[in-house]
C-alpha cells in the first residue's frame, strides 16, 4: 500500500517537474562571469560570493597547504581550459560528497578522499562536478526551484543554518547542496563528461566504475533513516556503477597514480576514519573498512578503527571480534596507546577485570596526562575491587 | 533533508516549545531534576530536551537532557524513540564511552573539533556520575567551552551541557553552573 502510494507520488511528482521544466542555459565558456547585474545568475552568485568568504575562514576547512596544491594540481589536470575557474575548498565531513557551487567553487569532502582509492578516481568526481559548472546546471536547476518550489523556504532551510550558533559550516553548505541536487540526466551527462576528461588527461576510464561500485555496497547496507551525503544528491545504483564499468572498459587503459595518491591521503586517514566512525553509521562503515583493509596500503589505523567498530557497536560477538582485532593492532610497533584504554572497556564487558585494569594502567602509563585520568583512575579501582 | 543533522541544537529555537519562560533564583523542579540557579535564566523547550541561556543561546546555553533511554539518540529528542543505528544511548556504556557518544554527538550537530579535555567521577546527590570539560570551535572559528555533567538515575541518561563563546561568557558563568552544577539532585522516583 504505502508502496504504491509512493510510486503514484513519484509519477505526480515527474509530471510536475516535466511541466515545469526550464530551457538549460548555454554552457559556461572559460572565464565566464555574469555580466548583467540584474540578472537572477548574478543574484546566485552574489550569494554565493558570501557563501565562500565564510568558507575561506571556516575552521571546518582542511587548510593543509600540500593537501590543496594537489587537488588543484588534478583539477587543473583534468581541466586545463577552467583551471582559473575553479576553487577547491576541501571541508572535514566524513561523508562521501562534493559539491559545485555556480561561481566556480567546489566542496570537496574529507569522507571522499577517505574513500577514493587512487588519483584517477578523485580526477573524475572533479571532472563530473566541472561538468555541473560547465553546463551552468547549477543556474538551471535554480531557476526549476524558483519555479516549482517555496524559494524563500528553501533558502532559509538551506542558509538558516549560519545563523545558528554551534552550526558547522558544512550545514549551510549541505544545505545549499540539497538545493542543487540533480535530476538523473545531468549526473549521466555529468559522469560522461568527467570520464572523457580523465580520458584526456590519460587517467585510467575504468575507475569510475570501480569507484561506483564501491559507493554502491556501502549504499545497499546503510541505514537509509539517516543522513547519506551524497546518496541524497548522486544516486548509486548498480545500474550507474556498470554503466560507467562499461563506457570506461571502452576506452582503453590510462594511469591511476595510486601510489601518489595514497602516499598524501596516509597521514590523514586516522582523523578522517575517527570522523567515518563518529557518525554511528555501522554497517556502511564496516563495508568500507573491510574495502580499505584489502588494499595494499592498509595500515594500524585502518585495523584500529575496525576494532573501534566492533566495540562501539557491540553487537552479539561483537566485543570478541573488537578483543581479537584491538590485539593485533597492539602487536604491531605503530600502536597507538589510546588502544589499551579501548581494549580495557573491551575486557571489563568481557568478564575480565583484572586484564582490564592492566589495559588501564598502561594506557595512563603512555599517557600520564590523559583528560580522563581520574576516570580511569576510578574504574581501575572498581576493577581491582570487583 | 541534511540540515535534519542540525535540528538537535536548533530545534529549540523555533516554534513547538511548549514551556518558555523566566527561571527564577531558587530552588526549580526540571523534569525529574531540582536545580537552585543564582540568577534569572530564560528557559525554552519541551520535557527531556531544555535549554536555559541568559543572553541568548549563542552567548550562553545549559542544554538539560532527561530520560534518555537504552537506544534513545543522546541529542536528538524527534529521533528518541527511533530505532536503527546512529547515536544512540547504551544503559551499558560507561564515562568514557559516554564522554566520546557527547563528543561525537557535538561533531554530528555541527561543531567543529570538539574535545574533551577533562573527564572526572562525580557524585550527584548519591548517585554515581561524571563531569567533564569539553572544547570546540563553530562554524565562524568562534571558539567554545562547555561543561557537562551526567547521571543515571530510573536506568535514563540525565545529562546537562553548558556551553559559551571562551573569550569571556564562557568564565563568566562558570562560578553559576559550578553552583548549579552542586545543586543538582534527582527528585523523580
Amino acid at each position: 500500500m504505502n508502496r504504491r502510494i509512493v510510486r503514484v507520488g513519484a509519477l505526480i511528482a515527474l509530471l510536475w517537474l516535466n511541466a515545469c521544466a526550464v530551457a538549460p542555459p548555454p554552457p559556461a565558456p572559460v572565464g565566464y562571469q555574469p555580466t548583467d547585474v540584474s540578472s537572477d545568475e548574478a543574484g546566485l552568485w552574489a550569494q554565493m560570493v558570501k557563501i565562500e568568504e565564510s568558507l575561506a575562514s571556516s575552521p571546518a576547512r582542511v587548510n593543509d597547504p600540500e593537501l590543496q596544491r594537489y587537488l588543484n594540481d588534478v583539477s587543473c589536470k583534468v581541466a586545463p581550459d577552467y583551471c582559473e575557474d575553479l576553487r577547491i575548498y576541501l571541508i572535514r565531513e566524513p561523508y562521501f560528497n562534493a559539491a559545485m557551487y555556480p561561481n566556480g567553487v567546489m566542496l570537496v569532502w574529507t569522507g571522499l578522499l577517505l574513500r577514493v582509492e587512487d588519483e584517477a578516481q578523485l580526477a573524475f568526481v572533479l571532472g563530473h562536478e566541472l561538468s555541473h559548472f560547465r553546463h551552468r546546471d547549477t543556474l538551471a536547476r535554480w531557476r526549476q526551484i524558483k519555479r516549482t518550489e517555496n524559494v524563500v523556504a528553501s533558502l532559509s532551510v538551506a542558509g538558516g543554518a549560519f545563523g545558528a550558533g554551534l552550526v558547522g559550516v558544512a550545514g549551510a553548505v549541505s544545505g545549499y547542496a540539497a538545493l542543487f541536487a540533480y535530476g538523473r540526466d545531468l549526473e549521466r551527462q555529468a559522469d560522461r563528461y568527467g570520464l572523457e576528461r580523465i580520458h584526456q588527461a590519460g587517467y585510467d576510464p575504468s575507475a569510475p566504475g570501480r569507484l561506483w561500485q564501491s559507493m554502491w555496497e556501502e549504499d545497499r547496507v546503510r541505514d537509509k533513516a539517516l543522513l547519506s551525503g551524497i546518496f541524497a544528491t548522486h544516486p548509486a545504483t548498480e545500474e550507474r556503477a556498470s554503466e560507467l564499468g562499461r563506457q570506461g572498459a571502452e576506452l582503453g587503459p590510462g594511469s591511476d597514480h595510486r601510489s601518489r595518491y595514497q602516499a598524501l591521503i596516509a597521514p590523514w586517514r586516522g582523523q578522517w576514519l575517527d570522523d567515518e566512525l563518529g557518525r554511528r553509521h555501522y554497517a556502511q562503515s564496516e563495508v568500507l573498512l573491510r574495502r580499505l583493509l584489502s588494499w595494499p596500503e592498509a595500515d594500524v589505523s585502518t585495523r584500529y578503527a575496525l576494532a573501534e567498530l566492533y566495540r562501539l557497536r557491540a553487537a552479539e560477538g561483537d566485543l570478541q571480534r573488537a578483543l581479537s582485532t584491538y590485539d593485533e593492532v597492539l602487536a604491531l610497533p605503530q600502536a597507538p596507546a589510546v588502544a589499551y584504554r579501548q581494549r580495557a572497556q573491551v575486557r571489563a564487558k568481557l568478564g575480565d577485570p583484572s586484564g582490564a585494569a592492566a589495559d588501564y594502567r598502561q594506557f595512563l602509563r603512555a599517557q600520564p596526562e590523559a583528560p580522563e585520568q581520574a576516570m580511569i583512575e576510578q574504574l581501575i579501582n572498581q576493577l581491582e575491587g570487583s | 533533508m541534511m540540515v535534519l543533522r542540525w535540528l538537535p541544537l536548533i530545534a529549540l529555537f523555533i516554534a513547538g516549545c511548549s514551556s518558555n519562560g523566566l527561571v527564577r533564583p531558587g530552588s526549580v523542579q526540571v523534569d525529574g531534576l531540582q536545580l537552585r540557579p543564582g540568577t534569572a535564566w530564560t528557559q525554552r523547550g519541551v520535557k527531556g530536551e531544555r535549554q536555559w541561556t541568559i543572553d541568548g543561546p549563542q552567548l550562553n546555553a545549559l542544554e538539560i537532557y532527561t530520560g534518555i533511554k537504552d537506544g534513545d539518540f543522546i541529542f536528538d529528542l524527534d529521533q528518541r524513540n527511533k530505532r536503527g543505528e546512529g547515536l544512540r544511548y547504551r544503559a551499558s556504556m560507561n564515562a568514557l564511552e559516554l564522554q566520546e557518544l557527547i563528543v561525537a554527538g557535538l561533531r554530528e550537530a555541527g561543531a567543529i573539533d570538539p574535545e574533551s579535555i577533562r573527564l572526572a567521577p562525580r557524585e550527584v546527590g548519591d548517585l554515581p556520575g561524571f563531569e567533564l570539560e569539553l572544547r570546540f570551535a563553530n562554524a565562524q572559528g568562534l571558539h567554545y567551552r562547555a561543561l557537562g555533567l551526567g547521571f543515571v538515575a530510573d536506568q535514563r541518561l540525565q545529562f546537562l551541557l553548558y556551553y559559551a563563546p571562551a573569550e569571556y561568557y564562557f568564565e563568566r558563568e562558570r562560578r553559576e553552573i559550578e553552583s548549579l552544577f552542586a545543586s543538582l539532585r534527582w527528585t523523580k522516583g
